[in-house]
């Protein structure tokens, strides 16, 4: 199993919309994936159902341990899974000891692991500290939604800073790449945040593909979708999840991570 | 005109630090990959010195400076480890991945059970070279010893506090033999090997070894049980008395030649006492004591 983060400094990058379509794209690909929804304001379960604010999830796990298992919710398609936020307020309001929390983070995603998901996407609140930071540095990648416009992406050092000050406090988290998102092919200031990035990060840091500015992605909310199940035929930019899906999983060496634990008999045998 | 205001120079410096290795190789704590293997853990609290001395080289030595500092206070964090691997042992053993330790099925007199899958896997003194021991004159004949309330020990053992386990031992072995008189003492740990009995002796500790381990594998926790021991007869003019204890060290075994007067309480009592002496020494080096 593989534990892939969000992060980012600055909020309303995409993060959870990032999360919900990848994790659909990768279900879809046959890995079997779950999203874990570590942001207390819960987006996850508002995306996608009505039902889940008052559902047991992340930080009930975080506050009281226990066993996995019954906080997950299956979806419509097999493969693909949520855990919802459950009761930050009460974590969050008894002074959110988090010198607990990455113990039992290491003991979720342990059972996790049992449970036999070949991916987890955690999707993480804005900011790198308290519980985002504990999620981040007890995850193996990082997955960095940056919106491309000007104001948005000067948070960027910052954001690599953090990570750089992590690793060199020896947390082995890696990138799996920066992704741009909202990129607006309307709007000049976006398209030269596009290139400025991608003229300053090398490509290991930087997926290929770009999440355009989609209205779109405010119909597939209001629906509690992902962007590909919206229509009888997906949309273009619901493909380009695929292409990012495929992107991170060489990124994140999941198919190879597949086959050291389940190795398949030849199709002629 | 720049809008991102980044300086290109600092973003190539943090991605260098990002796509480097890690400059410190330390993992996360109580990862289970970095927990140390059962044998490192009695170096790690109970003694830094490189090997234990074998068997035939052991004397009783001064103990290190150091190693009489550190005490036998196990360090929180060792201690955390081993609940850890406490609750995963117990885990796998009530999931049926593991087996549960059993013991001898023995006559006995008290009905405190203690069992032996709570003593720690490894013994004392982790030997590099297996002790070669001759073959008993005699099979080994074990019986359930069912003891009369006889003899009453004097008293517990004197011992120093804080002392050595050769120091500690050096106060034990008297008193077991003003407590329960016998021809001869032996001590052996886990691994076989002698913690007490000159060489002369090294056949008589197959035979102990063969006697504990038997009646440990045939099914009961009833061995380990206070008053109760093991009877081997070695031929018509000897007999081993056989008492395993667990010990935080492992499994340690007294054996007493031709013991006279063994009772109920003085067999408590001597378990106790080794317990004691062992639990409570400051570290555990080989010794060879000249019974």
């Amino acid at each position: 199993m593989i534990a892939v983060a969000t992060a980012s400094q600055k909020g309303g990058v995409g993060k959870t919309t990032v999360c919900i379509n990848l994790a659909h794209a990768l279900a879809r690909r046959g890995w079997n994936t779950l999203v874990v929804d570590t942001d207390p304001q819960g987006g996850i379960g508002l995306s996608l159902s009505r039902s889940t604010r008052k559902r047991r999830g992340f930080y009930d796990f975080l506050q009281n341990g226990g066993e996995a298992r019954p906080l997950i919710l299956p979806t419509r398609l097999p493969e693909l899974s949520i855990m919802p936020c459950g009761d930050s307020a009460s974590f969050l309001s008894q002074g959110a000891k988090l010198d607990r929390s990455p113990e039992r983070l290491r003991d979720l995603l342990r059972q996790l692991d049992l449970l036999r998901f070949d991916c987890v996407l955690l999707d993480t609140a804005a900011g790198l500290n308290g519980v985002s930071e504990i999620i981040v540095r007890g995850s193996e990648w990082v997955l960095i939604p940056q919106q491309a416009e000007p104001l948005a992406v000067r948070s960027l050092p910052l954001l690599l800073e953090t990570l750089a000050r992590f690793r060199a406090d020896g947390t082995r988290t890696r990138v799996a790449g920066i992704l741009l998102t909202m990129l607006s092919s309307q709007l000049d200031a976006s398209l030269k945040v596009a290139r400025e990035v991608r003229a300053m990060l090398p490509p290991s840091l930087l997926f290929q593909q770009a999440i355009p500015r989609d209205p779109l992605f405010l119909e597939a909310s209001a629906l509690g979708l992902p962007l590909s199940l919206i229509r009888k035929n997906p949309p273009p930019s619901a493909l380009l999840f695929d292409q990012i899906a495929a992107e991170l999983e060489e990124r994140i060496g999941l198919p190879a991570h597949k086959d050291q634990t389940h190795r398949h008999a030849s199709l002629l045998d | 005109m720049q809008v991102s205001w980044i300086d290109p120079d600092e973003i190539a410096r943090l991605t260098a630090q990002l796509e480097g290795p890690l400059q410190r190789d330390e993992p996360l704590p109580w990862d289970l990959d970095t927990l140390p293997d059962i044998s490192s853990q009695f170096t790690m609290d109970e003694s830094d010195s490189a090997d234990p001395p074998e068997l035939a080289d052991a004397i009783a030595a001064p103990v290190p400076e150091s190693m009489e500092q550190q005490g036998a206070t196990p360090a929180p964090a060792i201690e955390h480890i081993r609940e850890k691997l406490r609750a995963i042992r117990n885990s796998a053993q009530d999931a049926g991945l593991m087996p549960i330790a059993k013991t001898a099925t023995i006559e006995r007199s008290d009905s405190t059970a203690i069992p032996v899958s709570d003593s720690p896997a490894a013994g004392i003194m982790p030997s590099r070279t297996p002790v070669r021991i001759p073959p008993a004159p005699q099979p080994v004949t074990e019986s359930a010893a069912k003891i009369p309330d006889s003899h009453h020990p004097s008293s517990t053992p004197l011992l120093p506090p804080g002392s050595s386990l050769t120091e500690r031992l050096q106060c034990f072995i008297p008193w077991v033999q003003s407590v329960v008189p016998c021809e001869d003492i032996l001590l052996v740990d886990d691994h076989g090997d002698l913690l007490w009995g000159g060489p002369s002796r090294a056949d008589l500790a197959l035979s102990v070894v063969l006697a504990a381990g038997a009646g440990l594998q045939s099914g009961s926790d009833a061995l380990t049980r206070s008053s109760v021991f093991i009877r081997s007869r070695l031929g018509e003019q000897k007999e081993l008395s056989v008492l395993p204890c667990p010990t935080r060290y492992g499994m340690v075994t007294l054996a007493l030649l031709n013991a006279t007067g063994l009772s109920n309480e003085n067999v408590t009592s001597l378990r106790e006492a080794l317990k004691l002496c062992i639990d409570d020494s400051a570290v555990a080096p080989a010794i060879k004591g000249q019974a």
